[in-house]
C-alpha cells in the first residue's frame, strides 16, 4: 500500500488526530464550564432577584401588617417607650369594640352602594365616551377631550364649593322650585352621593387610551357586515378592553369605598354616612384611637384586598396596557 | 343578544326620566331652615361627639331632654374638627347653615364678621359661672357672638422625678429662669420641653402671651405681634433649640407617644384635654407624685403666668328661623347637668366653674386649667383676617426652627401675610 496523498484532503498523522481531538475535548469542556459558569450565574442572578422581590414584597406589605398588628395591641402597649414587634397580648376585642364605636353597617353598606354605582357608571359611561374620542370623528373631538383632561388637573378642592351648590340648587328637588330655591335640593340624600361622580374624567381617558389600541379594522368590518354603532361597541369593541373595563372597575370601586370628603359635606344623616366617615370617629382633637382606627381600618380594608387579590393580574395587566405605570 | 340603536335610545330615555323623577319626589332634609312660629326643626353643626356613645351623650344624654315637650325637633350633623371649616364653609356658600354652630377660638371673628354667626343677648351670661376671660374669644366688636361651652388649656406637665433629680423644687417664675432650669433636667438623649408635639402656631402664639404680644390689635385691624414681641417668641423657641433643651426632631408623631410618655422629655407643653388619653396610655405617669404641672411664666420676672386657651364655643346662625328656641337651648346646653354629660363624654375642661362631679375634679389637668382660669387667654383670633393666615403660620415658624430662614424673616413674612389677609377683609 502506498502512501498517496491525494488532492484536497488533508495530511493527518496521529499525533495530528490526537491533538485534533484533545482540542475538540477541550473546547467541549470550555462550553460545558462557560455553560454551567453561565447556569452558575442564572442561578445567582436569579436568587438575588428573588431575595430582592421577597424584602420588596416584605416592605409593600409591612403597612397592612402593622395595621393588622396594631389592630390587636392594647393602647397602653402602643404607646408604651419600648413596643415589641409582636404584640404581647391579642385584643381581638378590638374589633367588637371598634364595631360598636360607629354603625360600621350602616356605614359599610352605604359605601358599598356609591363604589358599586360608581362602578358600573364608570363603566357604561366611561366606556361609551372613551370609545366615542377613541375611534369616532367628529367634530370637536379633540377639543372635548382637552376638555377632559384639563377638568382632571383641577383639584377637587377647588371644585368643591361650586359642585355643592349645584347639588343644593337642583331645580325641583327637596322642595326647591324652577330656580333651585326654597328647599335643600339634593343635600342629603342619596342623589348627592351618586350623582356627580357617576363618570370620572380619568377613567374616560384610560377608556380612550385602551380603545386606541384595539384595531379599526375590526370596527369598520362590523360596519360594513351591516352592524349599528351601539352593536358595534357592545359587541365588538368593548369585549377587546376586559383588562381595562377591569382596571378602571377596580379604580371606581376603590374611589367611591374611599371616598371621605364629599359624603361629609353633603349629607347630614347618620344613614348616609360612609366607612371613611365613620373611621374618622377614632381620631378625634385629644388624640387618636390607634388600636380602634386600625380595627376599623382593617375591616375596611378588607374588601378591596380580596377584590386585588382575585384580580392582581388583570389590574397590572391592564395597566401596562393602558401605557400608565 | 343585538342591541338595536332603537332600544339602546328607549332604554337610556327611561333612565333618565327615571332619573328626572326620583329627583324631584326627593325629599329635603338636614339644614337649617324650617317654620317659623309654633315648632320646627332645630339643627346643630358640631365637631364634637364622635361616634355612637358621642352621639348617644349628645342626643339622648342632651338635647332629648330639652326637646320632649316642645314642638321642636332636632337635626345633629357631625364633622371632626379638621373638616369643619370646609363643611361651614359649604353651608354657608349653599345656604343651609346650622342654626347651632360650634366652632373654635379663633373662629368668631371671621365668620361674625362674615354674618354668618349672629350676636347674642348678654343675658345669656346672666348667673353663668364662667370666668371672664374665657369671653373675649366670644366677642365680636365688642358683642357677644358665642358662649364658651369646654375649654382646653395649654399648660406644661413636668416629671416630677428629673426635677428632683436636678435639684429644682420650685417650678421657674419667668422664661429665663425656664431656659436654665431646662438645661439642667434635660435627659440624656432627650429634650428638656416637649414645644413640638403640639401645634407649633399655637405654642407660638403662647409664647407670644408671655412676651406681652397679641396677634392683632384690639379692633382687629392691624398686625400686633410685628412690635417685637412676634420675633422675641420665636427667638425664644430657637434659643431653646440652640441650647438642646428643645429639638424640633424629638415630638411625638401621630400613633407614637409623645417624648414626655417615653420618658424622653422633661416638660412637656400640652392640651389639657389629653388627659382621657393619658391616663389610658401611660397612668402611672399621670399621678400627682410622678407629674407636676406649671403654666408657661411671662418672660419679665415677676409678670403673670399664662395660660393659652382653646375650646368649643356655642355660636347661633344669623339665619335662624328659631332665634329665642335656639338661645334657650343654648342656656339650657350650658345648665350643670347636661353640661356634665358632655364633659363625661369628651373628657374636656368645662367652661362652668362650679361643677364639683368627680369626672372634673379627678381629671388632674382639667382642675389645674380650671383654678388658672384668671390666666387665660385666647390668643388666636382677634381679626376676622385669621382664618385667612392661620395656615401659613406654622410653615413660616417650622422654617425658621429647621434654619431655612432667620426669626426675622418668618416673622416678616408672617406680617407681610397679615398684612394682605387685612387689607382683603
Amino acid at each position: 500500500m502506498t502512501d498517496t496523498a491525494f488532492p484536497g484532503t488533508i495530511d493527518a498523522p496521529v499525533g495530528t488526530e490526537q491533538e485534533s481531538a484533545r482540542l475538540k475535548a477541550d473546547r467541549r469542556q470550555e462550553r460545558r464550564a462557560k455553560r454551567a459558569s453561565a447556569s452558575k450565574q442564572r442561578r445567582i442572578s436569579r436568587f438575588a432577584l428573588t431575595i430582592f422581590l421577597i424584602v420588596v414584597s416584605v416592605v409593600m406589605a409591612m403597612p397592612f401588617v402593622w395595621m393588622f398588628l396594631t389592630s390587636v395591641r392594647s393602647s397602653p402597649e402602643i404607646y408604651s417607650a419600648d413596643m415589641p414587634l409582636w404584640p404581647t397580648e391579642w385584643h381581638w376585642e378590638n374589633f367588637t369594640v371598634a364595631l360598636e364605636r360607629a354603625p360600621f353597617g350602616i356605614y359599610a353598606r352605604n359605601s358599598f352602594i356609591i363604589a358599586a354605582v360608581h362602578t358600573i357608571s364608570n363603566l357604561v359611561l366611561g366606556s361609551m365616551a372613551g370609545y366615542a374620542l377613541a375611534k369616532i370623528r367628529f367634530r370637536g373631538a379633540s377639543v372635548l377631550f382637552g376638555f377632559i383632561l384639563a377638568s382632571m388637573m383641577i383639584p377637587f378642592y377647588a371644585i368643591v364649593i361650586p359642585e355643592f351648590l349645584m347639588i343644593r340648587f337642583v331645580p325641583f328637588a327637596g322642595g326647591n322650585d324652577l330656580f333651585g330655591q326654597g328647599g335643600t335640593g339634593w343635600y342629603d340624600t342619596w342623589w348627592a352621593l351618586l350623582i356627580p361622580a357617576l363618570v370620572s374624567p380619568f377613567n374616560i381617558f384610560l377608556f380612550r387610551q385602551f380603545f386606541i389600541s384595539t384595531p379599526t379594522e375590526l370596527m369598520e368590518a362590523a360596519r360594513i357586515d351591516g352592524a349599528s354603532e351601539a352593536r358595534t361597541f357592545v359587541q365588538i369593541m368593548a369585549p377587546l378592553i376586559r383588562p381595562g373595563m377591569l382596571t378602571v372597575a377596580l379604580l371606581a370601586f376603590e374611589a367611591g369605598w374611599n371616598n371621605f370628603l364629599w359624603p361629609l359635606l353633603v349629607t347630614s344623616s347618620t344613614n348616609l354616612r360612609t366607612i371613611q366617615l365613620g373611621l374618622s370617629v377614632f381620631r378625634q382633637e385629644a388624640g387618636t384611637e390607634f388600636n380602634l382606627l386600625m380595627a376599623g381600618t382593617t375591616m375596611a380594608a378588607v374588601p378591596m384586598i380580596v377584590m386585588f387579590f382575585f384580580f392582581q393580574k388583570q389590574f397590572v395587566n391592564g395597566f401596562v396596557g393602558s401605557g400608565i405605570k | 343578544m343585538t342591541l338595536r340603536r332603537r332600544d339602546f335610545l328607549a332604554a337610556s330615555g327611561v333612565s333618565l326620566s327615571a332619573l328626572a323623577l326620583a329627583a324631584c319626589s326627593g325629599s329635603g332634609s338636614g339644614g337649617g331652615g324650617g317654620n317659623g312660629g309654633g315648632g320646627g326643626e332645630i339643627s346643630l353643626l358640631t365637631p364634637e361627639f364622635a361616634g355612637t356613645t358621642g352621639k348617644a351623650a349628645l342626643e339622648t344624654g342632651i338635647l332629648d331632654g330639652f326637646f320632649e315637650g316642645t314642638d321642636y325637633s332636632y337635626k345633629v350633623d357631625y364633622t371632626d374638627w379638621t373638616k369643619l371649616n370646609e363643611k361651614l364653609s359649604t353651608s354657608v356658600a349653599g345656604g343651609l347653615v346650622a342654626d347651632v354652630i360650634m366652632p373654635g377660638a379663633g373662629w368668631v371673628e371671621p365668620f361674625a364678621h362674615k354674618g354668618v354667626l349672629t350676636e347674642l343677648p348678654e343675658s345669656l351670661l346672666d348667673g353663668l359661672p364662667v370666668n371672664e376671660n374665657l369671653l373675649a374669644q366670644c366677642r365680636y366688636e365688642g358683642k357677644l357672638h358665642a358662649l364658651p361651652y369646654f375649654v382646653d388649656g395649654r399648660i406644661c406637665i413636668y416629671n416630677r422625678a428629673l426635677f428632683d433629680a436636678a435639684g429644682i423644687a420650685e417650678v421657674p417664675t419667668n422664661l429665663d429662669d425656664l431656659r436654665e432650669a431646662l438645661k439642667e433636667v434635660t435627659p440624656d438623649g432627650g429634650v428638656g420641653i416637649d414645644l413640638f408635639s403640639s401645634n407649633i402656631r399655637q405654642t407660638w402664639s403662647h409664647l407670644l402671651g408671655c412676651y406681652g404680644g397679641r396677634l392683632f390689635n384690639d379692633d382687629g385691624t392691624a398686625v400686633a405681634f410685628d412690635d417685637g414681641s412676634g420675633l422675641a417668641a420665636l427667638q425664644y423657641m430657637l434659643d431653646l433649640v440652640a441650647d438642646g433643651t428643645a429639638n424640633f426632631d424629638v415630638k411625638g408623631a401621630e400613633g407614637q407617644p409623645r417624648p414626655w410618655q417615653q420618658g424622653q422629655a422633661a416638660v412637656d407643653l400640652l392640651n389639657s384635654s389629653l388627659w382621657p388619653s393619658f391616663t389610658e396610655q401611660s397612668p402611672e405617669l399621670v399621678t400627682e407624685d410622678a407629674m407636676g404641672m406649671f403654666l408657661l411664666p411671662s418672660a419679665e420676672a415677676g409678670g403673670d403666668p399664662v395660660m393659652w386657651t382653646g375650646g368649643t364655643l356655642l355660636t347661633m346662625s344669623s339665619r335662624t328661623q328659631h332665634a329665642d328656641k335656639v338661645q334657650e337651648l343654648l342656656s339650657y346646653m350650658l345648665e350643670a347637668e347636661p353640661l356634665l354629660t358632655a364633659v363625661t363624654e369628651s373628657g374636656k375642661v368645662p367652661a362652668r366653674t362650679d361643677i364639683e362631679d368627680p369626672v372634673v375634679t379627678d381629671n388632674l389637668m382639667a382642675q389645674y386649667t380650671i383654678d388658672n382660669f384668671g390666666y387665660a387667654t385666647a390668643f388666636e383670633g382677634g381679626s376676622p383676617a385669621w382664618m385667612e393666615i392661620r395656615g401659613l403660620v406654622a410653615p413660616e415658624l417650622e422654617a425658621a426652627v429647621t434654619g431655612q430662614k432667620t426669626a426675622q424673616q418668618a416673622i416678616d413674612a408672617l406680617t407681610a401675610a397679615a398684612q394682605d389677609a387685612l387689607s382683603r377683609v
